[in-house]
């Protein structure tokens, strides 16, 4: 009996809010948004594969002729580069060709090679000076020709230093270096992941919450202001009123997450289906290229790209971490939609809504801030390295066990499989305990509060009337 | 069937807004609750429609405890009760389903009342695009959809032209008429003095004034003369003991305590050569018998206050 009507007051909040033009704008600004960035990925990679590799000439801007000035003492140099007719110059004819590149129409450009340093070290300097015209010669093919000449000049050096063949290929081996705990390497793709997919879960799930908890503080305070809820509280109660609203408000995010994924997925795949059915041989190849430079790495790392993807988000394979997902997405929901149904229901002019929503909004900033910025510098400043850590640091701990940010936080620790079940029973229970303790709050003040008139009640004072009641 | 409600209070903090509320509506028609403006109507009618708790007493509808939201109940509120950006229709479909109606019945009364009240061409439109009288009419539309047996209209008639004023003591009559319990707070005394047959004064919370209209104004006695005549019978009434209430273009209302007073003053006027072209004794308005009430309850309350005052000195 207590919660009886709850279910009209339910379907009328879903379908009055999904026909807003808050939800529908905002629903299509974000879909929008993916596809625009889908197509810019496209457009760029088209555009940026044509400008190197080649493609249609009318668009493509090689070099036809490259000024060589060499102030080093690495000789054969100019030789190297096949494509492009080089023509070595003094340098006391540099300044001149300069001025004639630069104003100039054709396709040339200007490589001056100059030492810089003593003779107990220095660096060696590669300037490439291109026409001012950028019709003459794309940007792309001058970065394509500037990373060929670093190559062919490095090779050049060894080589003048009676270095064989083999041996340059062995001398041009890149070294690196990391500093690990055995048994928990991560690879460059995880450590991107371990910085990249708390930031992303923490923003996306603040984004959602905390903006539907603004609209249910609206809502309510509307309906009170307006006093339409005298006329529905003659049938339902009010508790069943805000319980229906924020289940409603649940549905309406959830319909809005699978219309961005839809769209999402759907932008993927008609760029995937146009890449491929423009036949651009280049792209084809240079995704085939890509991709087994990918295979090659992985390879390399003797691990396969699913199982690394499977080792770095576990929780997107585990059929029970996606029901603690769903569960934590909604106990979280539920929690900052009650508190802002609270404050709605505390006021009495719509102008004071603002101002009392912003110790939730405060609360909610300091939850979000927790959960994304120690992942964004979960760094082991310690190794010296700027290695991501595999380790949480404390922030990052007390984000997932912090039922302000345990929202916002456990999603991606559970994705990435950095919480073991136990963890996340407990963190899931303190957030249950703490949405429980705010729906008795609701169950015990609302009724009243709602047909409360006077200065905006604050959060204290809530709490008093719970106590006294 | 009746509502009966037994020694309710109400406190807020350190304010009494209702203090010990009794009164008993036992056969269908129009109550009147009245009262100045921080009475506690509005706090009895929450307290009546179980919309809001009470420290004591009891409300009994048809012999039984009213529960929150138990429905069957409708209300239209004194201040406007719609959501401002959302279609009327939709609207009323809303209130509907939550009075428990199912869509087909939901529809058939939301076109008799559209149709009834002259609405229908606004069924599309946002609450915000409406007239007020018109919300109004809306309003009155989600009030009785469903049929209810207990009705609580708190100012029904405040700021609709004398067109749909009249249009809504029509639908009223039509209510009353399908023996429908009908509470109605208003300040506009001749309303009410048109429907009501009981009625309750509150001021301060408190009770002032409770029962048939008819009987408290027969009770009060006929002590209202109205006298227009062409001579100056100023001192003759004077002679008479009549008290002078007020002098206007539409006569001299004068304060009688017996009626024998009034019939002196006619005997007087003949004798005089004035002759009376309008000489009315009647009983006093609700208004009057309202204001007369509250300022003496008021002056009661505030001498015993005084005087607790000096006591405490």
């Amino acid at each position: 009996m207590r919660f009886k009507g709850w279910k009209s007051i339910f379907s009328f909040t879903y379908l009055q809010q999904v026909k807003s033009k808050g939800f529908i704008v905002s629903t299509i600004m974000i879909c929008v948004l993916i596809i625009a960035i889908a197509v810019l990925i496209g457009v760029l990679s088209f555009s940026g594969i044509e400008d190197i590799f080649g493609g249609d000439d009318s668009e493509i801007k090689g070099l036809d002729t490259l000024y060589i000035c060499n102030e080093t003492n690495v000789p054969d140099f100019d030789a190297s580069l096949t494509d492009i007719h080089c023509i070595s110059v003094e340098k006391s004819e540099l300044e001149q060709l300069l001025e004639t590149v630069k104003t100039g129409d054709k396709a040339e450009a200007v490589l001056h090679v100059l030492y810089e340093g003593g003779d107990e070290g220095g660096n060696v300097r590669l300037k490439f000076y291109r026409p001012m015209n950028k019709d003459a010669v794309s940007d792309g093919y001058m970065e394509y020709a500037a990373s060929e000449c670093r190559s062919l000049y490095k090779t050049a050096l060894l080589t003048s230093l009676g270095i064989d063949a083999k041996d340059v290929k062995l001398a041009e081996t890149v070294f690196s270096s990391e500093i690990l705990v055995y048994g928990e390497e991560l690879s460059e793709f995880r450590e991107m992941l371990n910085i990249v997919v708390p930031m992303l879960f923490a923003a996306v799930m603040f984004m959602f919450i905390i903006s539907y908890a603004q609209i249910i503080a609206q809502s309510v305070a509307m309906e009170k202001t307006s006093r339409v809820i005298e006329l529905l509280i003659t049938s339902v109660r009010p508790l069943a009123i805000v319980m229906g609203k924020v289940f409603a408000m649940l549905l309406v995010v959830l319909t809005q997450i699978l219309i961005i994924g839809a769209v999402a997925g759907a932008a993927v795949g008609v760029i995937s289906l146009i890449a491929m059915s423009a036949g651009s041989a280049e792209l084809v190849n240079a995704g085939i290229n890509a991709a087994q430079g990918f295979g090659e790495a992985m390879q390399a790392a003797d691990i396969s790209w699913q199982a690394e993807i499977f080792q770095a988000a576990p929780g997107l394979f585990d059929p029970l971490s996606i029901i603690a997902l769903i569960i934590i997405f909604f106990l979280g929901f539920l929690f900052y939609a009650l508190l802002a149904a609270l404050i709605g229901a505390g006021i009495s002019r719509s102008e004071d809504l603002a101002t009392g929503m912003q110790p939730l909004a405060f609360i909610g900033i300091l939850g979000f801030f927790l959960s994304y910025f120690p992942a964004a510098f979960n760094m082991g400043y310690a190794s010296g390295g700027g290695e991501v850590s595999a380790e949480p640091n404390f922030l990052m701990i007390l984000a997932r066990y912090l039922p302000i940010s345990s929202p916002f936080a456990l999603p991606s620790a559970i994705v990435l499989g950095q919480m073991g079940a136990v963890e996340i029973i407990i963190s899931t229970l303190i957030l249950a305990l703490l949405t429980l303790g705010t729906m008795m709050l609701v169950a015990k003040v609302y009724e009243n509060i709602i047909l409360y008139s006077g200065s905006a009640l604050k959060l204290g004072q809530i709490i008093k009337m719970a106590k006294n009641k | 069937m009746s509502l009966t409600v037994q020694n309710v209070s109400k406190t807020y903090g350190s304010f009494r807004a209702v203090d010990c509320l009794n009164f008993d509506f036992g056969q269908s028609g129009v109550f009147a609750l009245l009262g100045t403006n921080g009475a506690g109507k509005t706090t009895s009618i929450r307290i009546i429609l179980g919309m809001l708790s009470k420290d004591s007493g009891t409300v009994e509808w048809k012999g039984e405890p009213i529960k929150p939201a138990q429905g069957g109940i409708g209300y239209l509120a004194e201040d406007r009760g719609l959501y401002p950006k959302i279609d009327i229709i939709n609207q009323m479909y809303f209130f509907a389903s939550i009075k428990g109606l199912k869509k087909s019945r939901a529809k058939k009364e939301i076109d008799y009342w559209f149709e009834r009240l002259g609405i229908d061409e606004y069924r599309s439109k946002k609450a915000d695009q409406l007239s007020k009288g018109n919300q109004q009419k809306v309003q009155l539309a989600a009030a009785l959809i469903g049929n209810p047996e207990l009705i609580v209209l708190d100012e029904p008639l405040s700021g609709l032209d004398p067109i749909n004023a009249d249009l809504f003591k029509s639908v009223i009559r039509e209510e009353i008429a399908k023996d429908k319990f009908i509470i109605m707070s208003s300040h506009q005394m001749n309303i009410i003095e048109e429907f009501c047959n009981d009625i309750i004064i509150m001021n301060r919370g408190k009770t002032v004034l409770n029962g048939n209209l008819n009987k408290i104004k027969k009770e009060e006695g006929r002590v209202n003369l109205l006298v227009k005549a062409d001579g100056d019978f100023m001192g003759l009434a004077s002679e008479c003991g009549l008290i002078l209430k007020e002098n206007t273009p539409n006569g001299v209302c004068f304060t009688v305590r017996e009626e024998a007073q009034a019939h002196a003053l006619m005997k007087k006027m003949l004798e005089a050569g004035v002759p009376p072209i309008k000489f009315e004794l009647r009983e006093p308005t609700l208004n009057e018998i309202f204001i007369e009430r509250v300022e003496r309850f008021t002056e009661t309350e505030e001498n015993g206050e005084k005087g607790g005052e000096k006591n405490e000195v």
